[in-house]
Formats: C-alpha cells, sequence, structure tokens
C-alpha cells in the first residue's frame, strides 16, 4: 500500500508540518559577488563604448555633445546603482535542499523565497558564464510547468555542487514520473 | 471511422493549397513585424533627396516580397504530415529541413480554427498541443473539416488505448465502439448575446477607447492644422460650462464603447455552444473566426467565475476555466471563457473537473487591514497630491471638487475590496472570494500546484505580513497582505499536500 495514502483522511496538525522557516539556509558561494559585480560592470562598458563608437563614426548622429554626456553620466549613474543594490542583495541570496523541495530566497527591497516541490520539477540546466566558467561557479536553472516565473535559479554555487544538486534533484523528480 | 479512412491518414499528405495563403501571410507579418522601421522611413523619409539608403531599402523591399512569395509555394509543396505507428509526423522546410515526430502520448489537446479564408474553402486549421517542455509547436495551416475530425478522433482514441491502464486493444482492429454523443450544456442565441454583452465591463472600454480616440483627434488635427477639440470646447462652453463637458464627453465614450462591446461580445461568441464530451468539454464560437476548443479534465488547474450588477440582475457568469498549457506566453487553448452561464452550469463544470469539491467545507480567512492603509497611500493620497497640485495651478474649482471627493471614494473602495476578500480553504482546495461591485471566484486544488513564492516589501516587514504567490500550469495567483504566520503556514500545507500526493496535475 502507498503510504501517501494514510495522509488522506488524517487529522493535520498544521503546527507540526515541516516548516519551511526553520531551514538552514546555504548561502551562495562568497567567489559570486565579485564576479557578479565585475561581469555587470564588464556589460555595463560594453554598453557604455558601443554608444561612444557609434557616436564617433556617426558624428552628426548628435550634435549636441552634453546630451553625449548625460547620456553615459545616466548609464553609469545606473550601472553604480545596480551594483549596489547587487552588492547589497547578495546576502540575502541563499538556498535550502531538504527532502522534498528545493527554497530559495533572495531580495533587498521585495524579500521573496520559492519554494519548489521536486515532484513538480519538469527539468533543469546548468548554466556557466565565460567568466563564471573561469571560477569554477555555475548556477542551477529549475524549471516547472509553472511558466517562467515560478522557475528557479540559484546562481553561485561550485561547478561540482551545481552538478551534484542537479542529479540529486532530478533523481527525486524522476521518481515521481 | 473505416478501414479505409484510417488508412488514408497514414498517407503523407498535402495541406489545402489554402496553406499557401496562410503561409504568405505569416512571411509578410513576420517580414513586415522585423522591418517596418525601415519600411516607414521609405515612405514617409524626405523625398526632396533620393539617397543611396532609399534606393537601397527599395531593392530590398522588393527582394524580400519576391522572396516571400516563394517561400511560401515553396513551404507549401514542402509539407506533409502523415501518421506512422503511434505517432504523428510532419516533414517540412524549404533551407532548413525539419522533421518532426510526435508520439500519441504527448499530444494534450488538438484544436481546430477557422478564419474567414477557412470558412470559404471549407478548411479548418490544426493546432496540436503538447505537454512540458516541448518546443515545436504543431500547427497544420489548413486541411480538410473532415480530415482533421479524423485525425483528432484517431489520435485521441489510440492515445487512450496506449495508457498503461487497458493494455487490450492496442494493435488490430480499431475498435467500432460507439461514440458517446456530446451532450449540449449552454448555447447562446442572439438575445443571450446582447445580455452578455450588456453585462460587459463598459467603463474599461470607455477608457480604452477615449485613449484611442484622442490620439486619432490629435492625428485629424495634425494633419488639418486646427484645434478640434478647443472649437468643440469652446463651443459647448457657450452651451453649459466645464462639467457638463466633461459629462457629455464621459456619456459619448460610454455610448461608442456599449456599441464597440456588444459588437465584438456578438462576434466572438456568435453562435456559441459548450459542449460537455467524454474526456471534458468542447466549446465552439465566432462568426468571422470560429474557432473549437477542446478542454479535459484531468488537464484543467484553475476555475474562475465572476459577476456584475448587470449580470447579477440576469442571474448570469462569466465562466473561465484554465487549462495546462506548454510553451511559453498565453496561447490559444489554454485558457477558455465561457460567457452567459447560469449557476447549474458553473456548478456542473465544477464538481466534474474537481469531483470532490461539492462535499467540501471552506474556513475562511482575510487579508490584513494594513492592505487598506498602503494601497490608500498609492490610489488615495498620491493621486489626491496631484489633484491638488492641479488646483494649485488653475485655481479652477471643477479640482478643488474632485481634490475632495477623492480620497473618499478611494478609500471607500478599497475598503469593500478589503470587507469583500476572503481566502477560504479547505485540506485540498483553495478558493478566493473578491470584488467590488461584483463578485470574482477562483477556486484550484492544492495538488495541482507547482510552486509557492512569499514575498514581503520592508515595510510588510516590519507589520509581519506576507504576499503569497501560488503558480500553476494554468496561470497564478496572489494572495495580497496575509498574517505572516498564516501564509507561512498556508506555503507548509502547500509543500506538504503537493509532495505527499501522487496525483497527477494533468
Amino acid at each position: 500500500m502507498n503510504m501517501d495514502h494514510l495522509f488522506v483522511n488524517e487529522q493535520i496538525d498544521i503546527s507540526n508540518l515541516p516548516q519551511a522557516d526553520e531551514v538552514t539556509w546555504v548561502p551562495l558561494n562568497k567567489k559570486y559577488l565579485p564576479i557578479s559585480l565585475l561581469s555587470t560592470a564588464l556589460f555595463g562598458l560594453l554598453l557604455l563604448s558601443i554608444f561612444l563608437v557609434v557616436n564617433f563614426v556617426n558624428t552628426d548622429m548628435i550634435e549636441d555633445n552634453r546630451i553625449v554626456f548625460s547620456v553615459i553620466g545616466g548609464v553609469i549613474l545606473l550601472f553604480v546603482f545596480i551594483l549596489l543594490i547587487s552588492a547589497l542583495g547578495f546576502k540575502h541570496k541563499a538556498y535550502a535542499l531538504r527532502e522534498h523541495d528545493v527554497l530559495y530566497k533572495s531580495g533587498l527591497i521585495f524579500r521573496k523565497t520559492i519554494a519548489l516541490p521536486f515532484n513538480r520539477v519538469q527539468h533543469s540546466e546548468i548554466n556557466q558564464g565565460p567568466i563564471e566558467r573561469k571560477f569554477n561557479l555555475a548556477s542551477l536553472e529549475i524549471f516547472t510547468a509553472g511558466g517562467s516565473q515560478s522557475d528557479l535559479t540559484i546562481p553561485g554555487l561550485l561547478n561540482e555542487d551545481a552538478q551534484s544538486m542537479k542529479a540529486f534533484i532530478m533523481e527525486k523528480a524522476s521518481k515521481h514520473e | 471511422m473505416s478501414k479505409e479512412q484510417i488508412e488514408k491518414l497514414f498517407e503523407p499528405k498535402r495541406q489545402s493549397p489554402v496553406a499557401i495563403f496562410m503561409f504568405l501571410y505569416t512571411f509578410v507579418r513576420r517580414f513586415f513585424g522585423a522591418l517596418w522601421p525601415l519600411i516607414a522611413i521609405f515612405f514617409i523619409g524626405n523625398r526632396d533627396k533620393t539617397s543611396i539608403v532609399d534606393t537601397s531599402i527599395g531593392i530590398m523591399v522588393l527582394v524580400a516580397s519576391t522572396g516571400t512569395l516563394v517561400m511560401s509555394v515553396l513551404s507549401y509543396f514542402r509539407y506533409y504530415y502523415f501518421m506512422e505507428g503511434d505517432s504523428f509526423n510532419i516533414h517540412k522546410g524549404v533551407l532548413n529541413k525539419k522533421k518532426i515526430n510526435l508520439p500519441f502520448e504527448r499530444i494534450q489537446n488538438i484544436n481546430f480554427e477557422q478564419k474567414i479564408i477557412h470558412q470559404i474553402f471549407n478548411v479548418v486549421s490544426l493546432e496540436i498541443d503538447t505537454a512540458g517542455s516541448a518546443k515545436s509547436e504543431i500547427k497544420i495551416e489548413a486541411l480538410p473539416k473532415a480530415e482533421a475530425e479524423a485525425i483528432r478522433d484517431y489520435i485521441l482514441e489510440k492515445k487512450k488505448s496506449l495508457t498503461p491502464l487497458e493494455i487490450e486493444n492496442t494493435e488490430g482492429e480499431f475498435k467500432e465502439e460507439e461514440k458517446v454523443p456530446d451532450q449540449l450544456l449552454l448555447s447562446l442565441n442572439i438575445f443571450d448575446l446582447i445580455k452578455v454583452g450588456v453585462s460587459q465591463n463598459h467603463i474599461r472600454t470607455a477608457f480604452i477607447i477615449m485613449g484611442l480616440g484622442f490620439s486619432f483627434i490629435g492625428q485629424i488635427e495634425d494633419a488639418l492644422n486646427f484645434d478640434l477639440i478647443e472649437l468643440t470646447i469652446k463651443n459647448l462652453k457657450s452651451i453649459g460650462g466645464g462639467l457638463i463637458l466633461a459629462l457629455t464627453l464621459f456619456i459619448v465614450f460610454l455610448i461608442i464603447s456599449f456599441l464597440v462591446t456588444l459588437f465584438r461580445t456578438v462576434l466572438k461568441n456568435f453562435n456559441l455552444k459548450f459542449y460537455k464530451s467524454k474526456e471534458g468539454y468542447k466549446l465552439t464560437s465566432g462568426l468571422f473566426t470560429r474557432q473549437e476548443v477542446a478542454l479535459r479534465k484531468e488537464k484543467v488547474q484553475i476555475i474562475t467565475w465572476s459577476d456584475n450588477p448587470i449580470r447579477r440582475f440576469f442571474k448570469i457568469f462569466t465562466l473561465q476555466i484554465k487549462q495546462a498549457a506548454s510553451g511559453v506566453g498565453k496561447r490559444r487553448g489554454q485558457s477558455v471563457e465561457v460567457p452567459g452561464c447560469y449557476k447549474n452550469q458553473v456548478d456542473e463544470v465544477l464538481y466534474s473537473c474537481f469531483d470532490d469539491l461539492s462535499k467540501v467545507e471552506f474556513k475562511a480567512h482575510q487579508i490584513d487591514y494594513a492592505y487598506v492603509k498602503r494601497m490608500f497611500i498609492y490610489i488615495g493620497i498620491i493621486p489626491t497630491i496631484i489633484l491638488g497640485l492641479i488646483y494649485a495651478l488653475t485655481f479652477n474649482l471643477k479640482w478643488i471638487i474632485l481634490t475632495i471627493i477623492f480620497p473618499f471614494v478611494a478609500f471607500g473602495l478599497l475598503s469593500v475590496y478589503y470587507k469583500k476578500y476572503r481566502l477560504n480553504l479547505s485540506d485540498q482546495y483553495i478558493k478566493i472570494t473578491k470584488g467590488i461591485f461584483g463578485v470574482t471566484n477562483i477556486v484550484l486544488p492544492f495538488y495541482k500546484i507547482q510552486s509557492v513564492e512569499l514575498v514581503q516589501t520592508i515595510y510588510q516587514r516590519k507589520k509581519g505580513i506576507a504576499n503569497v504567490n501560488i503558480y500553476t500550469a494554468g496561470g497564478s495567483l496572489s494572495i495580497p497582505y496575509l498574517n505572516l504566520e498564516k501564509a507561512q503556514s498556508l506555503r507548509n500545507y502547500i509543500l506538504f499536500t503537493v509532495e505527499s500526493s501522487d496525483k497527477k496535475w494533468m
């Protein structure tokens, strides 16, 4: 007989349920912070240089130099802001693997905690950017059928950890097929 | 279905030549979608000097249009569909050849659609809905209706015999079992359609039309170089002042929007028929674009039904059934809307999709009052400040009246929303009832949930409140401003139910 059927008519005491709030959160790898800041900064520089090159080649695109400077200033400010937010938000990002689900929390202003049961996992992916590869980091992306908002991405994992987490999750998920 | 008919399904076949039009249409749309800025520059651009840019764009447009035509015809000749074993196959592609093989068990649903052009030639387009994260979307643009029906019936029948429960009858003769006729649950005649049309949200449409109307007037003014609005206002002012003007404008737009919605509703739901079939439900509707959507009970994730004061007067509801969808974004067939349902039809659908719902007892919970306080800042205080500023700038009495009235209205609406919001929970279901003037009901069983999320803003953290977002394969829902303890135990209970249930969510 399937164990699960025992639950059906049982009186359930909510306070005895597994508490998702009392797990031990695992922080992201420390290397991830400088790397993510670096890649954001590089992306900002890339945008700026494209703008400057286009502006240099096509001199009559924007005639007023003040506009050029304010665009540059604006982009720099925006990226400084993004960098600041991700630096401050880093310590709020953490994950937890439990027996039946995976949890991930993030957010500086909007604190989010998403919980994803293994028996709803469709598939998962490991992503590595060029810079991440250099530092042996990876991010694990877990997909459900609930649309892109309900998918879960855990960045800043050591590549080995990401691989073994993926294997663990997929093994759990396949049991429910 | 006779044996001959079935054998025919296994022969590779081209679509109806009507498909060429459809390919052409798709190509042209894609082409204009990608290049419209260039084309616009070409036509609107400065005509005094013909630059090299102009000429090259002209050539590009010419080449591309010829190319599109050729591609459309070639795509048609290169497109074959057929069955093979227990799978549906499509071979297509002019430059990149593509072979799609779709095993029957991965097919979730088969839907038809008839645009005007299809109706003229008595063909339909057929779309195959697949499960999970399949990326290839399968759509046959045009094929004879009888054939489409044969394909659907065959696949769905075969698919059923492929499920492990019924091992007998896998191969060999296709059992000529008596088809259970679809039972008609609801059909809307023209009188019902008018009822449905009348009870739509006209104020919302009025705002959309107002926006469109003003931008349209703006364009005419630019073209004719004179100020239409100013002229009208002047004339009307001499008749009776600003407030009457505003009222007149509002009523005019309301009448227009009333007619537009009525017209749209009638077109969209013309000859609507809602059937109960063996697998679930079936809906056909539409005057120009005739659509047929099939719903399978086990794929249904969320059911919503709502009324408003006018609908309540007619005792009708708009029923919305949200199915699990594959692929990205909103696709046809995901959500089915059946307007003009009576309560017994709503119940029929509810209790047959979620079979134990009729016996369920719910316990009602309210959201936190902080919702009213917080939202009042956004939709009460901030607009009031803006209105006050306008008054300070114009010294027009109209604005001071609005400034005084507005916060009371906003507060009133928010309070009603708060008072009527109920989160109803049972051991297996979650049901939300909400609404200001009408009532919207949303029901889903816990085990269909894919993931849960708790979100807290800084303010909510201080007050011990959280929003709960629930994601399903048929859409998501959000419960605002729930007491943190309640939110956490709701989340824990959902996780527990999902993880301990082996019921299939689809």
